[in-house]
């Protein structure tokens, strides 16, 4: 379909004003000519985030760290680990409530095993791609000896093992009579604080993890066929991470329907209520979908442009002009 | 850097063009063989390398090339503005399509030893 008038000027909004002065009227008449297809339309929206964050330099950082497997790989795990966050976080809401959501109000119930099922089998996905590609640059980094591959590898253990000495301290030391818990109790007021850190440290935890990864994935040239076998796995992630969105956007909308009263429940530490939690959880979820859903579409879109060496030797540091600077490596 | 205003690129702006793939190089590649305005450079770009441009992605790629000065936009045409390669952008195309050449000269070179 043509794009129409009401639509092109709500995508252009979307870009700075700074630089709607410049490109406005010819993007504007560009748009008129071009198909509005979904693609277009993230294309749009991922660009005009871009302008946004990058307003100096409209490089299109995003849309170019999107380009190949290898980034897009990168990308979704990245996305995949901001919606397990938010996945947490609807689970800590209202597990204790599950048993009575259960037994008395199916759909609800149905909803919410939507996203518990998605998100075991969406694990397994992450793993089947995810671990090929982390062995594969472990081995490379013991070979050729690059000790800060190694080093960003250890950060998530390391970072599980701070955050659970958080968690032991808080609960043996700060605050004793919550030792029966397995992690401070969110309904209970005194522990409130206790768990906003909690979480804060998980989050920290997860997001220095991830950093670390994907840093020493994007450094280490190990063989783009391990990026494009990831690909597979990470649509299926990715699909499933649509799905368990669609469940959680589900739950709410049955939750208003059948119980609104819970919605207007104190759901965490901070006061705000079930339906606040609710909503700025899936708005999470929403945007890391549509951040993986972006990446993948761009590597599909290219991978018939990516280099078919397999020995990562042969390509010469101007050749990959994307990402990380390329350094000579031995076989070992 | 402003439009038309050709400054020596440094190193480093030519390897940021990166790779084939990269809009920035469809792009030069396309305007190389004539001034043309947004929708023209994106059939160009589809009938030459196979690969089609989203708007938000061919736009935003301008924008980095007219910083640049390797871009420099023409008189609009009913709203539609051309653009023509610089002096200086055909020189960073010249040069990463030369890499790009050795590279591919050196990759045949060893399949044909295989």
């Amino acid at each position: 379909m043509r794009s129409i008038p009401a639509a092109r000027t709500w995508l252009l909004r979307l870009y700075p004003t700074a630089w709607r002065s410049r490109y406005g009227e010819e993007f504007a008449a560009l748009l008129d000519d071009y198909p509005l297809t979904p693609f277009a339309l993230l294309d749009v929206c991922l660009s005009a985030l871009d302008a946004h964050i990058a307003p100096q330099d409209a490089t299109g950082r995003i849309l170019r760290a999107l380009h190949q497997p290898r980034r897009s790989a990168i990308t979704v795990f990245c996305a995949y680990i901001a919606f397990v966050i938010a996945g947490l976080s609807y689970n800590q809401m209202i597990e204790d409530d599950l048993p009575a959501l259960d037994t008395s109000h199916p759909a609800i119930a149905a909803a919410y095993h939507v996203i518990l099922y998605g998100s075991a089998v969406a694990l397994l996905a992450v793993l089947a791609g995810g671990l090929p590609i982390a062995l594969a640059v472990a081995r490379r980094a013991l070979v050729v000896r690059r000790k800060d591959i190694l080093l960003l590898f250890a950060v998530p253990p390391l970072s599980l093992a701070v955050w659970l000495m958080w968690g032991w301290i808080n609960l043996n030391m700060i605050a004793p009579s919550n030792g029966h818990h397995a992690v401070p109790a969110v309904h209970h007021p005194p522990s409130n604080l206790l768990f906003v850190s909690w979480f804060a440290a998980f989050g920290l935890a997860a997001l220095a993890s991830t950093a670390a990864v994907s840093i020493a994935v994007s450094r280490c040239e190990v063989a783009p066929s391990l990026f494009r076998r990831a690909l597979a796995p990470a649509a299926l992630a990715t699909l499933l991470m649509f799905i368990m969105l669609s469940g959680a956007v589900a739950w709410g909308l049955f939750v208003r329907a059948e119980m609104p009263d819970y919605l207007d429940r104190t759901a965490g530490p901070l006061g705000e209520t079930v339906y606040v939690a609710w909503l700025g959880q899936v708005t999470v979820m929403a945007l890391a979908t549509l951040v993986a859903a972006f990446a993948l579409l761009r590597a599909y879109r290219t991978r018939g442009d990516e280099p078919a060496a397999e020995e990562p030797e042969v390509r010469p540091a101007r050749y990959d002009g994307i990402g990380a600077a390329p350094q000579p490596q031995g076989r070992g | 850097m402003r439009p038309g205003v050709e400054v020596a690129p440094v190193p480093n702006d030519l390897a940021d063009l990166g790779h084939f793939s990269d809009p920035s190089l469809l792009i030069l590649a396309s305007l190389a063989g004539g001034d043309k305005h947004g929708y023209a450079m994106i059939e160009d770009i589809e009938r030459m390398a196979g690969v089609r441009l989203g708007p938000g992605t061919l736009y935003g790629a301008l924008a980095r090339l007219e910083q640049r000065g390797f871009i420099a936009p023409l008189p609009a045409e009913d709203r539609r503005r051309p653009y023509r390669i610089t002096a200086v952008g055909a020189a960073a195309l010249r040069e990463q399509l030369a890499s790009l050449h050795a590279f591919a000269t050196t990759g045949l070179a060893r399949l044909a030893a295989i």
